[in-house]
């Protein structure tokens, strides 16, 4: 068979995977968009900041006793399936609620309960498979930022967001130096993880979360021309270029007004990457307070209508999340 | 190489289904013709070179909420479709990256050095292959044998020069031909 023959038979296979699911409304595309505003100025500005300074920065390892704290620091010891709270989790309001949802929400929940019954697989196969990490790092990548809602972490780690003196970090700066060279039995060790890991997946409720979720995205994004929150929005560009940030305005006028690529060192910032990273974090945070606080305000008040508007429906969800956590929990 | 007749998932994309919409459509009417028309090809186009449905609706959602947010400018273009399709393939190069991250966390755990741990291998062997070429190769590739662009469709989506492109998929379909164990009798 030729290379084009087999072109073809995978594009028709491809094209019939895909030909039938279902194309979702493109709201979700607007709702995505319009939280991208409503998450921010910040999220556009510290994206830029930290893209700026991860280009100079050196990449380090990490000193752990150099490191400041990170407030409410993530443990990531062994994975556990829990039980979450789908209010707190879905309709997330401040810093808090999305830490939660970023440890706990059903996006977690789904990814530790793949890797466990991998490694639960794997276990009936008789490998040795110590605890793989929570799910929360490996949906990150180990970095623990967890949303420019959360002042202190900004202000405590900087924008780069590293966890210091995680046992992930030492387990990743334990990778750089593999120890074992390949082997035959460590091929057929991989095959038989691929094996474990094509019937891993836990797919269950994504549809009926995305779609709570999404409209409280909707909910949330229409609170971003409140009064409050908009005139809060507005200072944040100001503040930054008080502080020496060279910040554009987007020019079709209604997205967040600082993206793109658009923001610059002010002189002065410190040529330490730690330094940096801080300082950066500081003035970020420091700008983003009145925003943040009247966001705050104005989802919570939010989360109270939609609570009105949905509850019944939240409830349901959140019985089925139950029952799947407890269906998981009967599986291992 | 030609230009190939648009078929299969291409047509979702078809500009004649387009222009059966009456004109003064609204913003949002305009890009929901959009969404709804590039929305399956694009997953498939991230599928392939991504290996992950999941990852590639992810992704295509990202790829169309970020058109939405320029679609002011966007929609003037003449092929926003190319648009969507490079805005995709740096994201799903960027998954690639991360998930290559995380395949080695995963790795090390069993001691590996180098392997690739892909953990969702059940699509077809053609898409496996592709995907352990060089980048560019494999989007080259991607783009012509899944949606059946020409060579200037291609460089105008990756932005590259056509005889790049030409190269990329003389390489490619070399290095696909090896990947699948096909011997040079069996090439065209």
């Amino acid at each position: 068979m030729s290379v084009e023959l087999h072109a073809r038979r995978a594009a028709r296979a491809l094209e019939r995977d895909v030909g039938a699911i279902p194309v979702p409304a493109p709201s979700v595309a607007v709702a995505r968009a319009r939280r991208h505003r409503a998450r921010t100025v910040a999220g556009g500005v510290a994206t830029v900041v930290a893209v700026l300074v991860s280009i100079v920065l050196v990449v380090t390892t990490g000193n752990p006793e150099s490191s400041p704290p990170a407030p409410d620091a993530i443990s990531p010891d062994a994975m556990e399936l829990q039980h979450f709270d789908a209010v707190r989790s879905l309709l997330t309001v401040d810093a808090a609620d999305v830490r939660y949802d970023r440890e706990h929400g059903d996006q977690a929940l789904r990814t530790t309960a793949r890797h466990l019954r991998v490694q639960r697989c794997m276990g009936r196969l008789g490998y040795q498979v110590p605890d793989l990490l929570t799910a929360d790092f490996l949906i990150a990548g180990g970095r623990g930022f967890r949303g420019f809602e959360d002042l202190d972490a900004l202000r405590a780690q900087g924008i780069q967001g590293r966890l210091p003196d995680t046992p992930y970090q030492r387990y990743l700066g334990a990778l750089a130096n593999p120890g074992a060279a390949s082997t035959p039995a460590a091929t057929e060790e991989l095959g038989n993880l691929q094996a474990c890991g094509r019937n891993a997946d836990v797919t269950d409720l994504r549809a009926e979360v995305s779609d709570v979720r999404n409209r409280w995205l909707s909910a949330v994004a229409a609170q971003e021309d409140e009064p409050a929150v908009a005139n809060a929005r507005a200072t944040v560009a100001p503040c930054l270029r008080a502080r020496g940030y060279a910040v554009t305005v987007d020019a079709d006028g209604e997205a967040a007004p600082v993206t793109d690529g658009s923001l610059a060192l002010p002189d002065g910032t410190p040529a330490d990457a730690q330094a940096r990273s801080l300082a950066i974090g500081r003035d970020l945070a420091d700008c983003l307070e009145p925003l943040v606080a009247a966001r705050t305000t104005a989802h919570r008040r939010a989360r109270e209508t939609f609570l009105a508007q949905h509850g019944a429906e939240l409830a349901a969800l959140q019985q089925a999340l139950d029952d799947l956590v407890e269906r998981l929990r009967a599986e291992r | 190489m030609g230009m190939a007749p648009r078929q299969g998932l291409d047509r979702l994309a078809d500009p004649a289904a387009i222009s059966l919409v009456p004109p003064a459509r609204s913003r949002d009417e305009d890009f929901a013709e959009f969404f709804r028309t590039q929305y399956r090809p694009a997953v498939a186009l991230a599928t392939a070179l991504t290996g992950r449905r999941a990852v590639a609706e992810e992704l295509t959602q990202e790829a169309l909420s970020r058109a939405y947010r320029h679609w002011g400018k966007i929609s003037g273009y003449d092929n926003p479709g190319a648009w969507l399709r490079r805005v995709l393939l740096n994201l799903a190069v960027s998954s690639l990256r991360r998930r290559a991250r995380e395949a080695r966390a995963l790795a090390g755990v069993w001691s590996r050095r180098e392997e690739t741990v892909e953990l969702e291998s059940a699509d077809d062997d053609f898409w496996l292959v592709l995907r352990k070429l060089p980048k560019r190769q494999a989007q080259c590739l991607a783009l012509h044998y899944l949606e059946h662009r020409s060579v200037s469709d291609i460089a105008l989506v990756l932005d590259i020069a056509e005889p790049t492109v030409r190269v990329h998929l003389s390489r490619g379909r070399a290095a696909l031909a090896r990947g699948l164990g096909l011997t040079e009798e069996e090439q065209p």
